[in-house]
Order: structure tokens, then sequence, then C-alpha cells
């Protein structure tokens, strides 16, 4: 076990250590997102204007849900279904298949590197925003620590999730050559269904009955616990529900990787 | 005359890649309406739970929003190329350019024609036809002329914004984020000015125009701005705009200093 961990290690530090090479250009892209952050503030300033509260969230449970589901939102990365992609239609995946590594623990240290690498960069961005936000809008800042238990225990799983949702889109490229446009659309949808958009519970019920079966809703249940708005069992029950939904996917990922490979064309080397 | 040949060569080589490759060119356009998309549902969604944001209603919202899309679709149909800028310079691209035998900007723009931009274009025309028909705005001659050449002239906002951002890229190697930041400001065009601080109105009405392509012109159609103000204000933001663009661009191209290889 420990020899096999050893033997991924050195793709999660360059990935790693690739983020932060690149850490002048990814600081200036988040203090974009910052600014983007300001001006959706003042949206929703205006949205309460006349409202106390909207589908039980006070205008300052928006802005601190917004702020911590776009900080957790890193970790519900796909750049694993870019990465995949590319190798196939460069013919690379070849050269990673002849190795004596599994091509998708590789795929997994290299993607997990990537996010650790960018959260670190991000946190502290973040906390100087919620900071200057708890301040300005002088918030008082209540949270427990079994809130944040339960919240930790949840991005490992989301994160196991996207990565297989991601490998499966990858494995798509095998059968056609781009798979750029349905990324798109997908990465559209996921941000719909899981709350990043907006809240879900502001949904029409039509719209959240489709959702709730879908497990992308669980990207939102950390912010969503540290808000207070689920109770412990509430969330104990969806790490369950969620773990269940990563192991499905895993076999069904990995399925139709075994199946498709059969299918693959390199061009000659 | 010589350009509008040229660009019909161009166009006509064009034409060729885009039957090839037709999957394509429906998943980019369906892509783009489908990120535009979630910016209508956030909006819908809003609405659900509120009945006026800043004292508009929604069709007022939506109205201003489908105004701005138009322009901006149509700058991405034809401009796009714009967006390289910064990897042309860096890689020492433009050499191509101002080799040749005719205005180096021109043949800069017209490389790259994007279709993807129809989802932008067929999107804002739909929001706007639908808004103007709930909000029964009745037709009137002047009003239409009025507002096409409002929409006419805000592409090149659109434009120069792009040209001057992206060509600060001679200067500053990458200047990609500035491109995209400014660009992204348009976004927060299907809300009404109104909502943000005094300085991000100032800000969007004459440094960052794009005002002028949604809420001024929606405000001229509910009767609160006068034709000679939105004229007035029209012409003199713009040409500083485009002249911005160039301006930028031309002392640009005289830094430009190529790579080694």
């Amino acid at each position: 076990m420990r020899s096999k961990i050893k033997k991924y290690l050195p793709f999660f530090r360059t990935s790693v250590m690739n983020m932060f090479i690149y850490r002048g250009t990814i600081i200036l892209w988040l203090l974009l997102d910052v600014f983007q952050f300001f001006m959706m503030v003042f949206l929703w300033m205006s949205v309460y204007e006349y409202n106390q509260s909207i589908q039980g969230f006070t205008l300052h449970e928006m802005l601190l849900y917004y702020l911590v589901t776009n900080l957790l939102y890193v970790f519900s990365d796909t750049e694993a279904m870019y990465i995949m992609s590319e190798e196939i239609r460069e013919g690379r995946i070849s050269m990673m298949l002849i190795k004596p590594i599994s091509y998708k623990a590789r795929l997994y240290s290299e993607v997990f590197g990537r996010v650790i690498g960018i959260f670190s960069l991000t946190l502290p961005i973040v906390t100087i925003t919620a900071a200057v936000l708890l301040w300005a809008f002088n918030i008082p800042f209540a949270v427990t620590g079994l809130q944040v238990l339960l919240a930790v225990l949840f991005v490992p799983l989301i994160f196991m999730l996207m990565f297989e949702f991601a490998y499966f889109f990858g494995t798509i490229s095998i059968h056609t050559t781009n798979v750029f446009g349905l990324a798109i659309l997908m990465n559209v949808v996921i941000r719909i269904v899981s709350g990043q958009l907006i809240p879900l519970a502001l949904y029409p019920k039509a719209i959240l009955t489709v959702i709730s079966h879908l497990p992308f809703k669980y990207i939102s249940y950390p912010t969503l616990v540290m808000l207070g708005k689920l109770s412990t069992t509430d969330a104990l029950q969806g790490l369950l529900i969620l773990a269940i939904w990563v192991g499905v996917f895993n076999l069904f990922s990995n399925l139709i990787f075994k199946l498709s490979l059969k299918k693959i064309v390199v061009f000659g080397g | 005359m010589k350009y509008l040949k040229i660009y019909s060569i161009f166009f006509k080589q064009y034409l060729k890649g885009l039957m090839e490759y037709r999957v394509d060119f429906l998943i980019g356009m369906v892509g783009f309406l489908f990120t535009q998309g979630a910016g209508l549902l956030f909006l819908y969604i809003i609405f659900q739970n509120i009945t006026a944001l800043a004292g508009f209603s929604l069709d007022q919202i939506l109205l201003m929003y489908g105004l701005s899309l138009i322009p901006k679709g149509i700058d991405h149909l034809f401009f796009d190329n714009i967006w390289l800028l910064p990897r042309y310079v860096r890689q020492g691209g433009m050499d191509r350019y101002m080799l040749r035998p005719i205005n180096a900007l021109y043949v800069f723009l017209i490389e790259r024609f994007q279709p993807d931009a129809f989802g932008e274009i067929i999107l804002g025309t739909f929001l706007v036809i639908t808004t103007l028909t709930n909000l029964s705005i009745p037709f009137d001659p002047v009003q239409f002329i009025v507002i096409f050449i409002t929409l006419f002239i805000g592409i090149f906002i659109f434009t120069g914004l792009k040209l001057a951002t992206a060509s600060t890229s001679f200067w500053l190697k990458n200047s990609y984020p500035l491109i995209q930041v400014t660009y992204n400001l348009s976004d927060f065009m299907k809300y009404p000015i109104t909502i943000f601080p005094k300085v991000m109105q100032v800000i969007l009405t004459y440094v960052i125009p794009y005002a002028l392509v949604s809420y001024y012109p929606a405000m001229y159609l509910f009767g609160e701005v006068s034709l000679i103000q939105l004229t007035l204000y029209l012409v003199l933001v713009t040409l500083f705009v485009i002249g911005l663009g160039l301006w930028v661009w031309h002392k640009g191209l005289k830094h430009y200093e190529s790579t080694g290889s």
C-alpha cells in the first residue's frame, strides 16, 4: 500500500508545483473573481431591498453562501476530462498505457495535486474577502466545530464524484474527437444543478424535484451545513448517499473505460 | 473595394472549413446559448421571489439584456481574432500581418469568423422582440431606426474596448486577464446600472460604456431619456472608445519587437 502511494506521489507533487509556477496568473484570475463577487454583492443588496429573507436566506446568509460555495467549488474539478481528451487526440495515451502505473491513479494524483495547488492559492484570497465582508456588513461569525467537521468530510467525496464524472467524459473522447463543446455544456449544467449558480432552495418545486434525485446537489451541502441550513442527521445521511454515488460512478466509469480501450486508435508514434 | 474582395475570399475559405466541422459548429453555438441561458435562469429564479429589481420589472430588465447581447454577438462574430493578439505578440506572429501590402489591422481582424456567436445574436433578438411585445411598446419607425443605429454603433464599443485592452499586450506580453475583466463587465449589463454604486455607474457610462447598448437605449424606449441626450452620448462616447482602441493599437504596433526565431 505504501509503495503504491509512493509511486504516484511524484505526479501529485509536480502538479502542485505546476500551479505555483503560474501563481501570478492564477492570483490575477482570482482577483478578477473577487471583483465579480463584489458586483454580485451589489446585485443581491438590491434584490434584498424589499425582502428580509428569501426562501429562508437572509442577505448575510446569501453572501456567505456564495463565498463558501465558490471556495469549495475548486474541488469540483473537471480538468481530468480535458487532460484525457488531449492525451487521446494527440496519441500520448499509448505511452501512458504501457507504463507500469495505473492510468486512472496517475490522473487522479495529477488532478488532486492541481486542486490542492489552486486551493492553497484561493484560500488566503477568500479569507481576506470574507474578512472584508464580515466587517462591511457587520455579520457575526458563528460556526461550530461539528459543522466544520461535517463540511470537511464532504469535500473529498465531492472531489471523487466529480473526478469519476470527468473521467467518464474523458473516455468518451475515444469515440468522438471533440468533447470541448460537450464539456462547456456539462459545466454549465453542473453549475445549475449543484447550487453554484443560485441556492437550490430558490428553484421552483418542479425543478427541485428533478435536481434532488441527482448527486450534484451534494456539492452545495458543505456550505449549507456551515450556514446551519442542514441538520446533523441530514448531513450524515447525505454523506452516506454521496459515498454510494461515488462507488457507482467509479464502477461505471471503469467499465466504460475498459470497453472503450478496445476501440482506441492511435496514429503512428 | 480591394478590402471587400479580400474579405469575400477569406470568408469563402472559412465556409469550407465550417462545412467540414458542422457538428463542432452546432455544439459551439449550443454551448454559448446554454451559458447565456444560465444567466437568464438566474434572473428568472430571482424574479420568482421578488417583483421588481431597482424599480424595473423582469421584462424591462430582459429588454436591456437582449439589447446588449445583439452588438456583443455581432462583435463576437466578426472580430473574435482580437482575443488571440496576446499570443501572436508573444510568439512573434504579428510579423506576417505587418509584411502584407494591406492595412495590418484589417487583415488581423478578418482572419477569424466565429459562428458560435449566432447563439448570442439569436437569443438577443428573441429577447428584444418578446419583451417589446410583453411591455406593449408600440412600433414606432423613429424609435426603430434609433435603436438600430445604436446597436450598430454598439458593436464598435465592444470591438474598440477589446482592441484597446488587447493591444496593451505589446508592452505587457500577457494582457489576457485585462481583456477578460473588461469583456466580462458586459455580463453585468443584464441588470440596470442603477443597482451599482455611483463609481461603477460612471465607469459603465463613460469609461467602459456598456450601458450605452443596454440601459440607455432601453430608457429611451421607456421614454425616460430623450433622443438628443442619447445621440449626443452615443456619438461622443463611441468616438472616444474607437479612437482609444486605434491609438493603443498603433502605439503598440510601433513598439512591437517580434521574437528571435
